[in-house]
């Protein structure tokens, strides 16, 4: 039977040639994996994850703290005469605690959020029934910005020429005005200087005095006091009347105050009184290795 | 025993390495050409890879900006690779066009990726790979190599 086996010399070429074949074969495949591992690791990194987590912390802190708010502006219903203090303590303790807790959320995915409220409070007063003022009367303390202001007042001729010396309505340094009325019941008003700026006839000292729309009405007449008001308050004041101490004067009052530390005045008796939230911002702020993102956010409020 | 071949042994074995030699050099030669277009194709596809990371960062940084107030500032760092497939590269940030253009140096090849942000500098920024900052602050844009 012939030998069908190739010598060992031609087998040794074979395995040769064919080792060589499977080796570039290999190196060609081992080029091609790499570059397609390599381009898909570049390209399925976590990008701009952090960007969302940043803004549902943000959008968590706005969205909890406008809760709050609305929250214990609602239970005033129910807790009539709680004065600012009681309804900024309740809030401003609730908005930490908020803000703490997302902080603690972020700190477990390796970021720092930080927030810091700023409440500007305001108080709605009324008092319709006139009451006689004989001394000076504080009506709120800490102003820092009025929406409006009126007075009824019901004021008597003082017998001086010099109107300084009537019914005097102050905010702090800031402004000041004065309500004269004269022998025929004829009442005036003058700004600091004291520069007239309006006079209505026929009200026998009884006015309504819009001291924020600058006017001046009496028995179905209204005149304008154009330079009345000057909006601008330079820090927080005091809203007070001063009467003359030898005139009977009588004054009822509504006004919407706002300030950071608000208080009500307690010399005049409101029958109406509605603390609330005018305004919150949040200094918000959220680190990560990678990102830092630092923003105000702003919460409207008003009066109810 | 007597050898009946008509060449000897030491002819066999030069021919067959020669052979051999020819052989794998051409199998080398032409390999060259194939993984030149590779290498090619994977600087292309690594930087438009790195180009979509970091047109992702602008679209970031947008997010940011309009779920904010006007003093919103931005600071995000952008770690990109400091080389495609061995070569160096250069990205541009055309606010123009919208768009972002990679550019490496060998082989040079240039690769363009969209940019959907309306948050981008106001003027072109060339930078190298590496990493990135990009600032917002002010309606303002930066991007600078750390």
């Amino acid at each position: 039977m012939a030998n069908v086996n190739p010598p060992p010399r031609e087998r040794a070429q074979l395995i040769l040639v064919s080792g060589l074949i499977i080796a570039v074969t290999l190196i060609v495949l081992v080029l091609l994996l790499n570059t397609t591992i390599y381009t898909e690791n570049v390209a399925t990194r976590g990008i701009g994850a952090e960007g969302g987590e940043a803004v549902n912390a943000k959008l968590s802190i706005e969205g909890d703290i406008e809760s709050i708010v609305s929250k214990e502006e609602s239970a005033l219903e129910d807790n009539p005469g709680d004065d600012v203090a009681d309804l900024k303590y309740r809030i401003e303790t609730a908005a930490d605690h908020t803000i703490q807790f997302v902080g603690d959320r972020a700190r477990e995915r390796g970021a720092i959020v930080e927030g810091d409220p700023e409440f500007t409070y305001g108080i709605d007063v009324e008092r319709d029934d006139k009451e006689q003022v004989s001394t000076s009367a504080t009506l709120a303390r800490e102003v820092q910005h009025i929406e409006s202001f009126s007075l009824d007042l019901s004021v008597t001729d003082t017998g001086s020429s010099d109107p300084t010396d009537s019914f005097e309505i102050l905010l702090g340094d800031d402004w000041s005005a004065f309500v004269e009325a004269d022998a025929d019941g004829d009442v005036t008003v003058y700004d600091d200087q004291p520069t007239e700026l309006c006079t209505i006839s026929g009200a026998d000292g009884s006015v309504t005095l819009n001291v924020t729309n600058e006017e001046m009405s009496a028995d179905g007449s209204t005149v304008a006091c154009e330079g009345l008001w000057d909006a601008g308050v330079d820090g927080p004041s005091e809203l007070s009347v001063a009467p003359n101490e030898d005139e009977d004067a009588e004054t009822a009052f509504a006004f919407v105050a706002t300030g950071t530390t608000i208080e009500g005045g307690d010399d005049l008796d409101p029958e109406e009184w509605t603390p609330f939230v005018d305004e919150t911002e949040i200094e918000f702020a959220y680190r990560s290795g990678s990102m830092e993102y630092r923003t105000t956010i702003t919460i409207p409020g008003g009066a109810p | 025993m007597k050898s009946e071949r008509g060449i000897s042994v030491t002819l066999d074995y030069v021919l067959m390495l020669s052979i051999a030699t020819v052989v794998l050099a051409s199998v080398i030669f032409a390999s060259g050409h194939v993984i030149d277009a590779q290498v090619d194709r994977g600087v292309e596809s690594e930087m438009t890879a790195t180009g979509e990371a970091l047109a992702a960062e602008f679209h970031t940084v947008d997010r940011l900006v309009h779920a904010g107030g006007s003093d919103t500032t931005v600071a995000v760092t952008v770690e990109l690779p400091d080389h495609v497939s061995g070569t160096g590269y250069v990205i541009t940030i055309d606010p123009d066009d919208r768009e972002l253009r990679l550019r490496s140096e060998d082989p040079e090849r240039t690769v363009t990726v969209p940019l959907r942000s309306g948050t981008l500098p106001s003027e072109q920024i060339e930078v190298s790979g590496g990493i990135l900052l990009i600032e917002y602050s002010t309606e303002t844009v930066e991007v600078t190599s750390k």
